[in-house]
């Protein structure tokens, strides 16, 4: 393995490292390790809320819908429908279980 | 003006991004992922049904080695490498990709920039894997472990990469101002150390080679990597991700997803010498690697509590979710075959394993058990998103995920009990009555493949209860990819519950 291969590697090496420092760095200083709880609940908003509860299996094919179930075609929510005040409370198994 | 139709040299422009996107919805950010995240997975399916294929034949021959003997061209050693390969580049690395692109798009809250960038790197990567796999096939393998692929396969390889790289950073540096989601950690830092992991091995192996024994101590250094700091951070940034979204609450302790990510980051790279334990390596690097291995155990314990605890509770969401199923397994299976992987680096227990079946149901224990169930569990979440359609079936949902289940269940608890005894009879020993001296048994290694030879086709028989699996999901893909939109026009429409069903949904 010749001399330029071997500086390649140890460059890279460093690089890598030097890397590292600098993303740790980089999260304190942008206050990434700040607030913990509030860092958790980053993936929920106003379509995908916190307590909504989502993917569920697909209904069977001209099952109607039982009382209180989503009248889109069944408890399957793919950010189609704008759920209403009330849904947030509806059950969040609304579906015939599968196996 | 759109952000997201800014040039490509305007984005790569050093400086402040002042364009940064506006928020966008859910919806808007799925749809402009459709096309490259489609491609991806269709092109993972596809190595998906070769690599399953080439896995059969390898477990067939095993006890049948006459088992389409006649065929230069699928002999064991051209198989199991093309098996190895094409699942590793092809159907993982594909499905990584996909999952990766998707995500990065959602937790960066902005639509998907040059998606041209991401059409020539899958072009690419899937021509370099497929040139690869047939280079294999021809004999043309460097037989290098986990880096099989001729030299002539993986420069178009590199292209792909580093333009999937590109898009990577571009996407980071428009991304929504604020904090950075764990798995948004963990899909950029997989995203930096693969290229690192693959151009070092190759350079030192394939291209500008080293001697002796640095050779196998840079062979194990990435064929380990690649499952810890690749396929590993992409898994555990899919659980941090749909765990909490199918359930609706979030991870219970997100210090301690901080402390699982930053403590892999630092141990994860010297565990991969534990390969090489009683090999002639240095003392010292060995140790390293044995200790880097034991202390695997704080990140593998920190993001098991956090994934499990966060299920307590939740449990009953089992039966309706099927991406909490594929996720959950795989999150179990991740706990169990990393605690195990630490395990195996202690000496004692190296010596009765290693060399064994043993090691090779552990590889399928974390790069199926745990990679590929969370893989499907990530599909299952996203093509919905993406197609504005349901899957059309709940049955073969559950025939793929009981077969896989069961399948891969079988395989590693069949294959342990075989390695466990070809290691035992291996290092047997007798004792003389007369002096007391204790001498290995040397068995005949014959009768040691003989005495393993059930838990080799309970691998054959777990092989098709998987294949089975695999082929009620790719039915299934093409199904929904085919299957009419129920939603009239390409945007996504709110409704509100009160509103009247489409004539088709009614």
């Amino acid at each position: 393995m010749g001399f330029g291969a071997y500086l390649f590697v140890v460059l890279m090496a460093a690089a890598v490292m030097a890397s590292a420092v600098y993303a740790l760095y980089w999260a304190v200083k942008t206050g990434q390790f700040r607030e913990f709880e509030k860092g958790a609940t980053e993936i929920f908003d106003e379509e995908e809320p916190q307590g909504r509860p989502t993917d569920f299996f697909p209904k069977k094919k001209g099952r109607a819908n039982r009382p209180g179930e989503p009248r889109l075609g069944g408890p399957f929510d793919n950010g189609l429908r704008v759920p209403s005040p009330s849904s947030e409370d509806a059950s969040p198994y609304q579906g015939k279980p599968s196996a | 003006m759109s952000s997201a139709d800014s040039s490509l040299a305007a984005s790569l422009k050093p400086g402040p991004a002042e364009a940064t996107a506006e928020r966008a919805l859910l919806s808007e950010i799925d749809v402009s992922t459709r096309r490259p995240v489609f491609f991806f997975l269709c092109a993972a399916l596809v190595w998906l049904l070769a690599g399953t294929a080439f896995a059969l034949i390898a477990s067939f021959k095993l006890h049948n080695p006459a088992f389409l003997g006649q065929a230069e061209w699928l002999t064991f050693g051209n198989v199991r490498t093309a098996h190895l390969n094409s699942v590793v580049y092809g159907w993982a690395t594909n499905a990584a990709f996909a999952v990766a692109i998707w995500l990065m798009a959602r937790l960066s809250r902005a639509q998907l920039r040059h998606l041209g960038i991401l059409d020539v790197a899958g072009l690419f990567w899937n021509v370099g894997v497929a040139i690869g796999v047939v280079g294999i096939l021809r004999g043309d393998s460097t037989s290098i472990e986990w880096l099989e692929f001729p030299a002539y396969a993986t420069p178009v390889l590199f292209v792909a990469y580093a333009l999937i790289g590109l898009w990577a950073i571009i996407t980071f540096r428009f991304r929504q101002p604020g904090h950075v989601y764990v798995s948004q950690w963990y899909l950029l830092a997989a995203l930096f150390w693969f290229p690192w992991l693959y151009s070092i091995a190759q350079i030192m192996l394939v291209f500008a080679p080293a001697r002796g024994a640095v050779q196998p101590l840079v062979n194990w250094w990435f064929a380990h990597n690649v499952l810890g700091l690749w396929f590993t951070p992409i898994g555990l940034a899919s659980i941090y991700y749909f765990l909490p979204k199918v359930l609706g609450k979030p991870i219970h302790s997100y210090y301690l997803s901080a402390l699982g990510f930053w403590s892999l980051a630092l141990f994860y790279n010297w565990a991969g010498v534990h390969h090489l334990i009683g090999g002639p390596e240095p003392a010292w690097v060995i140790t390293a690697g044995i200790v880097a291995s034991l202390l695997m155990v704080i990140p593998v314990v920190a993001t098991g509590i956090n994934h499990h605890v966060t299920m307590v509770g939740s449990f009953g969401r089992l039966k309706d979710s099927p991406t909490l199923r594929f996720i959950v397994f795989g999150g179990v299976s991740y706990t169990l075959t990393s605690l195990i992987g630490s395990a195996m680096a202690v000496r004692s227990f190296n010596e009765l394993a290693h060399f064994t079946h043993f090691t090779v149901a552990h590889a399928h224990h974390g790069l199926y058990a745990f990679f590929t169930m969370v893989m499907f569990g990530a599909i299952y979440y996203m093509m919905p998103r993406l197609t504005g359609r349901e899957w059309p079936s709940a049955p073969l949902i559950s025939v793929h995920f009981w077969f896989c289940a069961v399948g891969i269940t079988i395989y590693v608890v069949g294959l342990k009990i075989g390695g466990l005894i070809q290691g035992w009879e291996m290092i047997a020993t007798t004792t003389d009555p007369q002096t007391g001296e204790v001498a290995l048994r040397v068995p005949l290694f014959l009768d040691i493949v003989k005495h393993t030879l059930p838990y080799l086709v309970s691998r054959s028989l777990a092989g098709v209860m998987i294949t089975i699996g695999h082929l009620a999901f790719a039915v299934h893909f093409v199904w929904m990819l085919l299957q009419p939109r129920a939603v009239a026009g390409t945007q996504p429409v709110r409704l509100s519950p009160d509103a009247a069903l489409p004539a088709s949904r009614a």
